[in-house]
C-alpha cells in the first residue's frame, strides 16, 4: 500500500488516470472516443470511488475480489454495472466497441473478477485490460500479418501448463499465445491453460497487465510451469508528495522513493537502517554501535549553522515532534519512504521543511482473506575493530626506559607479566531477536491492519541494549454511499534502555594493562585513579537505564461534498515520554556517596487540519487545488530529583527521599509553542505533457516577535514529459523521459527556542546563579534571576532558497532507468549566535538572522537489469551525490549594532593538555567547519614535529603557518547488486564516502607517548617515533574515505507448503569489511556540529562522545505469510 | 438532496471560517522562565534580582581567566606543561611568559567576558531598580551597592586592561560605546565610589557577608588610589590612607590564625575577612565551587593527605624563587606514633605552612597546616601504586609510580619527564576539608578584601609618602606578629621599613590572592626576567602591563581599540 494519510489529495492522481484514459495516442492499439459530458462527469466521480479504494487497497490487491453473479441474456453494461458494484471495478469502453457485444448468460458465486470477466469475454468480438482498477474495453489484438502467414497447420498438440505470479501464486487470466501464430489461450481461474498447438514444440509467449511479458519454450514433455514477474515501472511508482500523493512520471519536483523490496536486510533496528546509502542525497550516518545512539539524518548537505538540521519525517501524514522517535517504530512495519528533496518540494511543509522531508508509510489493511504475516530474525554481532594497545611486556619495556622500576609498578593491584585486555573484558558477543506478527484483512467497506513487534538487542559492550515492545493498529471505514471515509490509526510502543556510560572506553584504553580485571576472589577490581576507574565494575555495578513511551493517535475523515470537492479533518496526539534511572552504589574501595537520580520528560503534541480539495479537467487541461488549515500546539516539560547518601543500596532510585536531604537537587520546566498555518497548492497540466505546481504556506510561529509571526512560503515547479512529445513518441527504445526544474522557499526554526523574542529571567544556573546566604537556615543558597539571553524581536525564520533541476529517463523498456538532479540552495537569514559587545548587551552573543551559506550538489542514481531471463536476473543500481557547501555571510546589522563573526572557533581538539586549541573555524568563503592548522613536515632526531612556516620549519607550532583544509567529502555513493536465480537471491549493498578528512583526536591522545608510563597508549605513540607534546596539526588530519559492505543477503523463496502463503528465509551479514586507510576504530563518524561531538573531529576516546566499537553481525531471518 | 449539500457546504464555510479566525492566535505562556516584567515586585524578588551581580564574581574562586591572568602572570603561580597534561596549546606557560596575543589569549579574553558580563548585569539591575513604579523604599541604598559593585568590576578591568569602554546605563546606544583612556575610567570610578560612600550599609555582620558594604568601596577606593601611579601617573598616597583609615572604622582585626580566614564555616567569623566571595562545593556557585585548592595538588595527595577521592587537577605551582621569600625555620618534635617513629615538622611563620614540600604522607596534614606536618616516618609502605599495606604511610603517585615529594628547582616551564608531574610547590591555603568535595570543588569561600592587605597598603602608603612611619611600622608588625603566632621576636625595626620588604611582605601575606601582578607592576618588577624556571625580561616597552583586548570584541565594535603594543 502506498497510499495513506492525507486521502483528501488524492485528486492529483484521479487527474492523471484521467489524462491517461483520454489522450491515448492514435497509434495505439485501443482508442476512446471524447466521451460526452454527462459520461464524463460520472467518470470522474466513479474514478474518484475506486482511487479512493485503490489507495486504501493496493495494487497487490488486485485479485482478491470476489463476485456472485446471476444474470440471463444481461447486456454486457449490465455485466459491467453489477462487477463494478461489487468490486469497486470500474470499466472504460469506447461505446461504440461493445456495440457488437453478446448478451451474457451466467451464473457464478464467489469467483474472481478475473474468472468472471474470462467468461464474459470469452466470445465478445473485443478484449479487455485490468489496469489498477480499471477495466478497460478494448479491441482485440490484430495479429502483424508476416505471422500470420508462417501459420501452417499441420497436427494438433496440447500444450498445457500453469501460470503463477512470482511466489508461485497461481495468476488466473493470462494470455498465452503460440509464438508466430494467432494461436492464444487465457488461462483460466486457477491459471491454468490449455494451448493446441500444431507442433510439439514451440515458444509460448505469455502476457498479462502488469507483467512482464515472458517468452518460455516447449517441447512434448508434461506441463509447463510458468511464472510472471511483476512490471516494475518506476515512472508509474505513486510517490507521496505532502498532503497528497501523485504518479512519479508526474512530479515536478526532485523526489526520491524506496520501498521494502529495496530496504537493506539483516540487522535492522532503526528504521533509518535500511535505506542508508540508498538515496541521492540523503546521508544517514550511525554515529557509533551503540544500539541506544540515534541516527544522523542528513539531507542535501548542511543548510543551518544553528538550526536544527534533521529532515523533517512525516509517518503516515503524522509529524514526528522529534526525530529520535523514529527509533521507536518497528523497520518492518514500513512500507516505503519518500523523500522530498528540493526546496520546491518541500515548501509544502513551510517553517519546517528546510532539512528536506521524509514520507515514510506504514503497511495498512487490505480487503480480503485475512492475512497473518510473520517476520523475525536472530542476529549475532561482535566488534569490528579494536585499538592496538600495548602489552604488558611493551608497556613495561617503555617504562624502564623512562627509568621506573617494573618492581614498583607491579603490586598487588596487578597480574605481574600478564597482559590484561581491559578493551576485551567490557565486550562481549552480541545477540538481538525481532519478531513482528501483522494481521490484515477486511472487506470493501472496512479494512484493517495490527501488528506487534518485539526487538531485544544486546549490545556488543556489556550491560548495554534495548528492549523494544510495539503495537500499530490502523484501520478504514467507508460509508454513507462510500463518500464518507474514516481513517483511524494507534501506535504505541515501549523501548527500555540499558545505557553504557560513555567514558568507559578511555577508561578501557588507558588503565595499564599490567593492571588485573578481576580479583583474585572473583570480584570486580574496584580500580579508581586520577585516569581511570574500572570500566568493567562501572558497567556492571552502576544503573543507568533509560524507558522510552511514544503514543500516537490519528484519524482523518473525509467527505465527498460535491462531485468536484472533498472536505475533511484531520487530528492527532503524541505523547513521547522518556524516563531516565541512575543509580550508583558505594563501591567497595571507592569510598564514595552512593546517588540516585529519576527523571522524566515529556514532550506531547496535539495537532489538527481542515482541508478542501477541488479537482477539475476540462479537455486537456486538468486542475487540482488544495486548501488546508493547520493548528499545531507542541510542549515540553521535565522534571528531575536527585538523592545522595543512602543508608542501603537495595532500593537504588526507588526511594529518592531517604536519603541525606541536605544533598537533594529536584529540577522541572515546561515550554509551549504553536504554529499555524494556511497552505494552498495548485496543480496543473497540460494533456500530460506540461506540469506545473504551484504552492504557498503562510505559517505563523509563537516562538517570534509580535511582528514577525508570520511568514510566506511560496514555491513553484514545472515538469516536461518529452516522451509524449511526438518526435520522441516512436523512439522505441526510450521509454520515458521527463526534465523537471523548480525554485521554492523554505524555512527553519528549530534553532529559536520558544522564547527567544522575550526578555526572560531565569534562575539560578549560569544566568542567573546561586549565592550563599549565612543567616537562613532555611535556604542558606538562595538562587538569583537573571536575564538569560539578549532577546531579539526581530528573529524571522531561517530561509532555505532553492532550485532544482533534474531528470527522469527509462531506456530499453525499463531495462536503465536513471535520475538526475542538480541543485543550488542559499540558506538567507542564517541563524547564529552572534558576537555582540558587553555592555550595553547582557550576554555576549545574540541570535539572529545574520548570515548566509549556499549549498549546491548533483545526485545521480542509475540502475539497469544486466540479465533478465527465466531464472536468472541480475540487477545492479547505485546512486552517487556531492554537495559543496559554502558560507557566503556571517555579518550584518542587528538592532543598529554591527553583527561581524567572520572568522568563528568553532570545533576544538581535545584531550590532556589540549584546551582551547580551536581546530575548525567558520569563515566566509569556505566550507563549515573548514580545519585551519599547521603543516607537519616531518620530526627533528629528539622526536619533535616540525612543522612548516612561510620561510622554513619550526618546532614550534604557534609560529606555523597554518593551512585551511575542506574536510567535506568529495562524495558518497551506495552501490547494489542483486542476482537471483530460481527460488536464490544474492542482494550485496556497498557504500562509501570519498574524500572526506577526519581529526583523529583519538590518536592524538591514545598515541601520544608523553602519557607513558601514567596511562596505557596505542603502540603507534613507540612507533612514531614523536616525542612532543600533543599538538594539533594535519598530521592527525586522515583521509577517512571509505567503501563499506554494508549487507549481504543471500534469500531462498521456500515452494509451496500447504498452509503458508509465501515463505522466505534469509542469511544477511552486515558490516563485513570496511576497506578504508583511516587509522581509528571507524571511519564513519559525525560530521554535525553538536556538543558531544563536533564536526569532523574523533573523539572516539573521549567522555561525552565515546565511541561505542562499532559491530559486525550475521543474521538468519525467515518471512512467513498464511492466508 | 441538493439542498442538504448546500446546507453542509454552507456550514462548514462557516465552521472553517469561524476557527479560521479563532485559531490565528499566537500566544504561548511562559512557565519556568519569568517574564521580565513580572519580576522585581517584592523585596524577597529585588533581593534575588541583585543576586546575579554577586554571582558573577564567583569565578574569583580560581576558575576563570581573572584569578589566572592576576596569578600565572605573577612570580608566585606557574602551570606548567607536564607530559601531556596542561599543555593545552600553550596557553598556561604563554601566561606565565607574558607572550599572550589577541590571537592566542584564553585566559585574558575569558577574563574580558567575565569582567564585562558583571558589569552588563549591575547596569541592568541599576536601569530597572531605577524605573521600577513605584520606587522601592530601599531604592538609594540598592543603587548604591550595584554602583559600588559595578565599580569593583571596573577597577578589575581597568587594572588588567587599561583602556576599556566605560558603560553605566544599560540603555546606551551600542554604537556609540568606544574605548576610554584608562586615567578617564579611574576619576570616573572614583566619583561614583565617592557618591555611593554615604548611601551604604556600616554593617560588618554576619548578614552583610559576601554583601556589598561601605567598607567594600572603602577598599575599591583604596586599591584605586594605592596603583594611581601606575594608571594615572599621578600618585594619590593620602587618598589611599584616608580610605584605609575609613575600613579602620569598620572595626576590623586579624585572627590569631591566618588559616581561619580560608577555612569553611571558621572563616564565617572572621573578623579579618572584609569582603568574601562564598563558594559551597556543588551548589555555589550551579555545580562548582572553590576550585583553587584541586587545581594545584595532586590526585593521591588529595586522596590520601586529605581524604578527597578523584580529586586533584597537578596544575597550579609555586616556584623556588617565589618559596624564596618564605621563612622556613622550623621546629621538629620527634613521636612514636601506631609503633612507627615520626618526625613533625612546624614552621615558625604559619605561611610557610600553606605551601606543600617533600615528600606527603597518609594524613600528614592537619589543620592548621602549619603545624605538625609528618616530615619523615619510620614507615615506608607504599600507598598509591596498587593496593596500600595496612598502615601504610608514604604516598605515590599512582601515575609516574614515583614517590609523591614535591619539589621546587622547576627549571623548565614544559616537561614531559615523569619525575616533573611532581615539580612546584603546591597551595593549601584553601584548606580541603576531608570528604567535603563535590566534583573537583571545595566549599572554602574566597576573601577579596583581607584588613591584613589594608594594612600593609597602608603601610606603603605611609613608607612611599614618607608620612607616618611609625603606624607604617605598627601596622607592618601587627601582620608580623600574627604570622609568627603572637610572638614579637620577629618584628620589623625602623631599618627594615623599606619597599623591598614590604614587597616581600606582600608576598608572604598574600600570596594566591590576586595581588601578585599588580604588586610586581607597582613596585616595578613584573617586567624583570626570572630564573627557576627561565623567563626573559619583557620588552621595556611596558605593553604587557596590559593585557589585550580580545579580538572579538573589537570585531563586534570597531571603537573599541587594541592596546599599544598588540596591534
Amino acid at each position: 500500500m502506498r497510499r495513506q494519510g492525507y486521502l483528501k489529495d488524492f485528486f492529483l492522481i484521479q487527474f492523471t488516470v484521467l489524462f491517461k484514459i483520454k489522450t491515448m495516442h492514435k497509434s495505439a492499439i485501443f482508442k476512446l472516443r471524447k466521451a460526452r459530458f454527462l459520461k464524463r462527469l460520472f467518470t470522474i466521480k466513479v474514478m474518484t470511488l475506486f482511487l479512493l479504494l485503490n489507495f486504501l487497497q493496493g495494487k497487490a490487491e488486485q485479485f482478491s475480489e470476489i463476485v456472485t453473479l446471476s444474470l440471463k441474456n444481461a447486456p454486457i453494461e449490465k455485466v459491467f454495472k453489477e462487477i463494478q458494484k461489487q468490486t469497486g471495478y470500474h470499466f472504460f469502453y469506447n461505446e461504440k466497441l461493445i456495440r457488437d457485444a453478446k448478451k451474457i448468460t451466467i451464473e457464478v458465486k464467489d469467483v474472481s473478477v478475473q474468472s468472471v470477466l474470462q467468461l464474459c469475454f470469452k466470445e465478445q468480438p473485443f478484449g479487455y485490460a485490468i489496469e489498477d482498477k480499471q477495466i478497460i474495453i478494448k479491441a482485440k489484438e490484430i495479429v502483424p500479418a508476416d505471422e500470420k502467414t508462417i501459420n501452417t497447420v499441420t497436427t494438433a498438440f496440447d500444450v498445457t501448463g500453469v501460470i503463477t505470479d512470482a511466489d508461485g501464486k497461481m495468476l488466473p487470466g493470462a494470455t498465452v499465445r503460440l509464438k508466430g501464430t494467432t494461436i492464444q489461450v487465457v488461462a483460466d481461474q486457477s491459471g491454468n491453460f490449455n494451448l493446441q498447438s500444431t507442433a510439439t514444440s514451440g515458444v509460448l509467449i505469455v502476457s498479462f497487465v502488469g507483467y512482464e511479458t515472458k517468452e518460455v519454450s516447449f517441447s512434448g514433455s508434461g506441463p509447463v510451469t510458468i511464472a510472471l514477474t511483476l512490471k516494475e515501472s518506476k515512472a508509474e511508482e505513486i510517490v507521496l508528495v505532502g498532503y497528497g500523493s501523485a504518479k512519479k512520471k508526474d512530479v515536478t519536483g526532485a523526489v526520491s522513493s524506496i520501498s521494502s523490496k529495496d530496504f537493506s536486510q539483516g540487522l535492522v533496528t532503526n528504521p533509518m537502517d535500511q535505506i542508508q546509502g540508498k538515496v541521492p542525497g540523503l546521508v544517514i550516518t550511525k554515529i557509533d554501535g551503540d544500539p541506544n545512539s540515534p541516527v544522523v539524518i542528513r539531507l542535501r548537505g548542511q543548510t543551518s549553522l544553528s538550526g536544527g538540521q534533521s529532515p523533517l519525517l512525516v509517518v503516515d501524514g503524522v509529524i514526528l515532534d522529534d526525530i529520535n522517535q523514529i527509533a521507536n517504530i518497528p523497520p518492518g512495519d514500513i512500507l516505503s519512504y519518500d523523500v522530498l528533496k528540493d526546496a520546491s518540494a518541500t515548501s509544502i511543509y513551510g517553517s519546517r521543511g528546510a532539512n528536506g522531508v521524509i514520507i515514510i508509510n506504514t503497511r495498512k489493511g487490505r480487503a480480503g482473506r485475512t492475512q497473518v504475516d510473520y517476520s523475525g530474525y536472530l542476529s549475532g554481532s561482535k566488534v569490528a575493530k579494536t585499538p592496538g594497545l600495548l602489552s604488558t611486556p611493551e608497556f613495561l619495556t617503555e617504562a624502564v626506559k623512562l627509568g621506573l622500576d617494573p618492581a614498583q609498578l607491579e603490586t598487588a593491584n596487578s597480574s605481574p607479566g600478564t597482559t590484561n585486555d581491559w578493551v576485551g573484558a567490557i565486550l562481549r558477543k552480541g545477540i538481538t531477536h525481532s519478531h513482528t506478527v501483522g494481521i490484515t484483512g477486511g472487506t470493501d467497506k472496512f479494512n484493517y491492519r495490527g501488528s506487534v513487534n518485539y526487538l531485544n538487542q544486546q549490545g556488543i559492550v556489556i550491560n548495554t541494549g534495548k528492549e523494544q515492545v510495539g503495537l500499530r493498529f490502523n484501520a478504514e471505514q467507508k460509508a454513507l454511499k462510500d463518500k464518507l471515509t474514516i481513517q483511524i490509526g494507534i501506535v504505541s510502543s515501549t523501548t527500555d534502555r540499558d545505557l553504557v556510560n560513555r567514558n568507559i572506553f578511555n577508561y578501557a584504553y588507558v588503565i595499564p594493562p599490567y593492571i588485573r580485571i578481576k580479583n583474585a576472589d572473583g570480584t570486580d577490581n574496584p580500580v579508581y585513579q586520577y585516569n581511570y576507574q574500572s570500566p568493567v565494575l562501572l558497567q556492571n555495578m552502576v544503573t543507568n537505564k533509560s524507558k522510552e513511551r511514544l503514543t500516537q493517535e490519528y484519524g482523518t475523515v473525509n467527505y465527498k461534498l460535491l462531485k468536484d470537492l472533498t472536505i475533511g479533518v484531520t487530528g492527532s496526539l503524541t505523547k513521547f515520554n522518556i524516563q531516565g534511572n541512575y543509580y550508583l552504589p558505594v563501591i567497595p574501595g571507592w569510598n564514595n556517596l552512593n546517588s540516585a537520580t529519576k527523571s522524566s520528560s515529556n514532550r506531547d503534541s496535539k495537532k489538527g487540519d481542515m482541508h478542501l480539495n477541488y479537482l477539475k479537467s476540462i479537455g486537456k487541461h486538468n486542475f487540482t487545488a488544495t486548501g488546508v488549515y493547520e493548528y499545531n500546539y507542541y510542549s515540553y516539560e521535565t522534571y528531575s530529583a536527585s538523592g545522595k547518601d543512602y543508608v542501603v543500596d537495595a532500593n537504588t532510585n526507588n526511594a529518592l527521599q531517604n536519603g541525606n536531604s541536605s544533598l537533594n537537587t529536584i529540577n522541572s520546566g515546561k515550554e509551549e509553542y504553536k504554529i499555524i498555518s494556511f497552505l494552498g497548492r495548485i496543480t496543473y497540466n497540460y494533456n500530460s505533457k506540461y506540469y506545473i505546481t504551484g504552492s504557498l504556506r503562510r505559517d505563523g510561529s509563537s516562538k517570534f516577535g509580535a511582528n514577525h509571526r508570520w511568514g510566506n512560503f511560496p514555491a513553484v515547479s514545472v515538469a516536461w514529459r518529452l516522451k509524449n512529445e511526438s518526435f520522441l513518441k516512436d523512439v522505441s527504445w526510450l521509454d520515458e523521459l521527463k526534465i523537471n526544474a523548480g525554485y521554492g522557499v523554505v524555512g527553519n526554526q528549530d534553532a529559536i527556542n520558544a522564547y527567544n523574542t522575550l526578555t526572560t529571567l531565569s534562575a539560578g544556573g549560569s544566568a542567573g546563579g546561586v549565592t550563599y546566604d549565612p543567616t537562613s537556615a532555611n535556604n542558606p543558597y538562595p538562587v538569583g534571576f537573571s536575564p538569560n539571553q539578549n532577546p531579539n524581536p526581530d528573529l524571522v525564520w531561517e530561509e532555505r532558497h532553492g532550485k532544482n533541476i533534474g531528470f527522469d529517463f527509462s531506456v530499453l523498456k525499463g531495462r536503465l532507468t536513471g535520475s538526475f538532479s542538480a541543485f543550488n540552495d542559499v540558506t538567507k537569514h542564517l541563524l547564529y549566535n552572534y558576537t555582540v559587545q558587553v555592555p550595553p548587551n547582557f550576554v555576549p552573543n545574540v541570535l539572529a538572522n545574520v548570515g548566509s551559506l549556499t549549498n549546491k550538489g548533483v545526485e545521480i542514481q542509475l540502475n539497469g537489469a544486466i540479465i533478465q531471463s527465466r531464472d536468472l536476473t541480475w540487477t545492479l543500481g547505485g546512486q552517487i551525490t556531492t554537495i559543496n557547501t559554502r558560507i557566503t555571510s556571517l555579518s550584518g546589522t542587528w538592532n543598529g549594532q554591527k553583527l561581524s563573526t567572520d572568522n568563528i572557533a568553532v570545533g576544538q581538539a581535545s584531550g590532556r593538555g589540549l584546551s582551547s586549541n580551536p581546530i575548525t573555524f567558520l569563515i566566509v568563503g569556505k566550507a563549515p567547519y573548514t580545519f585551519y592548522l599547521p603543516h607537519y613536515v616531518g620530526k627533528t632526531p629528539e622526536g619533535l614535529s616540525m612543522f612548516e612556516t612561510e620561510t622554513g620549519t619550526t618546532t614550534n607550532y604557534l609560529e606555523a603557518k597554518n593551512r585551511y583544509i575542506n574536510p567535506y567529502p568529495k562524495f558518497t555513493y551506495g552501490f547494489t547488486s542483486n542476482l537471483a536465480y530460481k527460488n536464490w537471491e544474492l542482494n550485496i549493498f556497498l557504500r562509501g564516502v570519498s574524500g572526506i578528512k577526519i581529526f583523529n583526536n583519538t590518536d592524538l591522545n591514545l598515541a601520544n607517548y608523553n602519557n607513558l608510563p601514567s596511562v596505557n597508549t596505542l603502540k603507534e605513540a613507540v612507533t612514531s617515533g614523536l616525542k612532543d607534546n600533543p599538538t594539533p596539526s594535519d598530521y592527525w588530519l586522515e583521509n577517512a574515505s571509505y567503501l563499506r559492505l554494508e549487507s549481504l543477503t543471500l534469500s531462498y523463496v521456500v515452494p509451496k507448503i500447504n498452509g503458508i502463503e509465501s515463505m522466505r528465509v534469509y542469511l544477511s551479514g552486515n558490516n563485513l569489511f570496511v576497506i578504508t586507510p583511516y587509522k581509528g576504530l571507524d571511519p564513519e563518524i559525525a560530521t554535525v556540529d553538536n556538543q558531544a561531538t563536533p564536526a569532523f573531529i574523533d573523539l572516539t576516546y573521549n567522555g561525552g562522545g565515546g565511541f561505542y566499537p562499532k559491530s559486525r553481525s550475521l543474521t538468519i531471518g525467515v518471512n512467513i505469510s498464511f492466508k | 438532496m441538493k439542498r442538504l449539500k448546500f446546507y453542509i457546504t454552507l456550514l462548514s464555510v462557516i465552521a472553517l471560517s469561524l476557527t479560521g479566525l479563532r485559531c490565528t492566535k499566537l500566544d504561548s505562556k511562559v512557565y519556568s522562565q519569568v517574564v521580565n516584567d513580572n519580576f522585581w515586585q517584592t523585596p524577597a524578588q529585588i533581593a534575588a534580582g541583585k543576586a546575579p551581580a554577586y554571582s558573577a564574581l564567583q569565578g574569583l574562586g580560581g576558575n576563570s581567566g581573572i584569578y589566572w591572568e592576576n596569578e600565572i602572570s605573577s612570580d608566585e603561580m606557574i602551570t606548567p606543561t607536564r607530559g601531556g597534561d596542561w599543555g593545552d596549546g600553550g596557553m598556561w606557560t604563554n601566561i606565565w611568559n607574558h607572550f599572550e596575543t589577541p590571537g592566542s589569549a584564553g585566559a585574558s579574553d575569558w577574563a574580558w567576558g567575565d569582567i564585562f558580563g558583571g558589569i552588563g548585569k549591575c547596569n541592568y539591575i541599576i536601569y530597572t531598580l531605577n524605573n521600577l513604579n513605584p520606587a522601592p523604599p530601599t531604592l538609594t541604598a540598592d543603587l548604591a551597592e550595584m554602583k559600588a559593585l559595578r565599580s569593583y568590576f571596573y577597577y578589575i578591568a581597568l587594572d588588567l586592561y587599561g583602556n576599556i569602554p566605560y558603560v553605566t546605563n544599560f540603555k546606551q546606544d551600542p554604537t556609540t560605546v568606544a574605548t576610554i583612556p584608562r586615567a578617564q575610567v579611574f576619576d570616573s570610578l572614583v566619583a561614583v565610589l565617592t557618591e555611593a560612600l554615604p548611601n551604604l550599609s556600616t554593617v560588618t555582620d554576619i548578614t552583610k557577608y559576601g554583601k556589598v558594604n561601605k567598607y567594600f568601596a572603602n577598599c575599591v577606593l583604596a586599591k584605586l588610589y594605592l596603583n594611581a601611579e601606575v594608571y594615572t601617573g599621578t600618585p594619590r598616597w593620602a587618598a589611599c590612607i584616608a580610605q584605609c583609615d575609613a575600613i579602620k572604622e569598620g572595626g576590623y582585626s586579624l585572627m590569631g590564625n591566618y588559616y581561619d580566614n580560608f577555612k569553611d564555616k571558621v572563616q564565617e567569623a572572621s573578623t579579618e575577612n572584609i569582603f568574601v566571595v562564598p563558594y559551597q562545593a556543588g551548589i555555589v556557585p550551579a555545580g562548582g565551587g572553590n576550585y583553587i585548592n584541586v587545581s594545584s595538588i595532586m590526585a593521591n595527595n588529595a586522596n590520601f593527605t586529605f581524604g578527597q577521592l578523584g580529586m586533584g587537577n597537578n596544575g597550579m605551582s609555586t616556584t623556588r624563587t617565589f618559596y624564596k621569600f618564605y621563612d622556613t625555620t622550623s621546629s621538629y618534635d620527634t613521636r612514636v606514633v601506631n609503633g612507627n617513629t615520626n618526625v613533625y615538622r612546624t614552621f615558625n611563620d604559619q605561611r610557610t605552612g600553606q605551601f606543600l614540600i617533600g615528600q606527603q604522607y597518609v594524613k600528614g596534614v592537619t589543620y592548621p597546616p602549619h603545624q605538625d606536618i609528618l616530615y619523615a616516618s619510620s614507615n615506608t609502605g607504599k600507598v598509591g601504586v596498587g593496593p596500600a599495606d595496612p598502615g601504610a604511610l608514604m604516598i605515590y603517585d599512582d601515575q609516574s609510580g614515583l614517590p609523591l615529594s614535591y619539589f621546587d628547582t622547576m627549571y623548565l616551564v614544559s616537561n614531559p619527564a615523569p619525575y616533573f608531574r611532581l615539580a612546584g610547590l603546591r597551595n593549601i591555603k584553601y584548606w580541603p576539608e576531608p570528604g567535603g568535595n563535590v566534583g573537583d570543588n571545595i566549599s572554602n569561600d574566597v576573601p577579596v578584601f583581607r584588613y591584613a592587605d589594608i594594612l600593609l597598603m597602608k603601610a606603603e602608603a605611609e613608607v612611599r609618602s614618607g608620612t607616618g612611619l611609625d603606624d607604617a611600622l605598627q601596622n607592618v608588625n601587627t601582620v608580623r606578629r600574627r604570622a609568627y603566632s603572637g610572638s614579637t621576636s620577629h618584628d620589623w625595626g625602623n631599618a627594615d621599613l623599606t619597599l623591598d620588604n614590604i614587597y616581600a611582605e606582600r608576598a608572604r601575606e598574600l600570596a594566591w590572592e590576586m595581588v601578585r601582578r599588580q604588586d610586581m607592576i607597582r613596585f616595578g618588577h613584573f617586567l624583570e626576567a626570572r630564573t627557576i624556571p627561565d623567563k626573559a625580561a619583557d620588552d621595556p616597552d611596558k605593553h604587557t602591563y596590559l593585557l589585550p583586548v580580545p579580538p572579538s570584541v573589537i570585531l563586534s565594535n570597531p571603537n573599541i581599540k587594541q592596546n599599544p603594543g598588540y596591534q
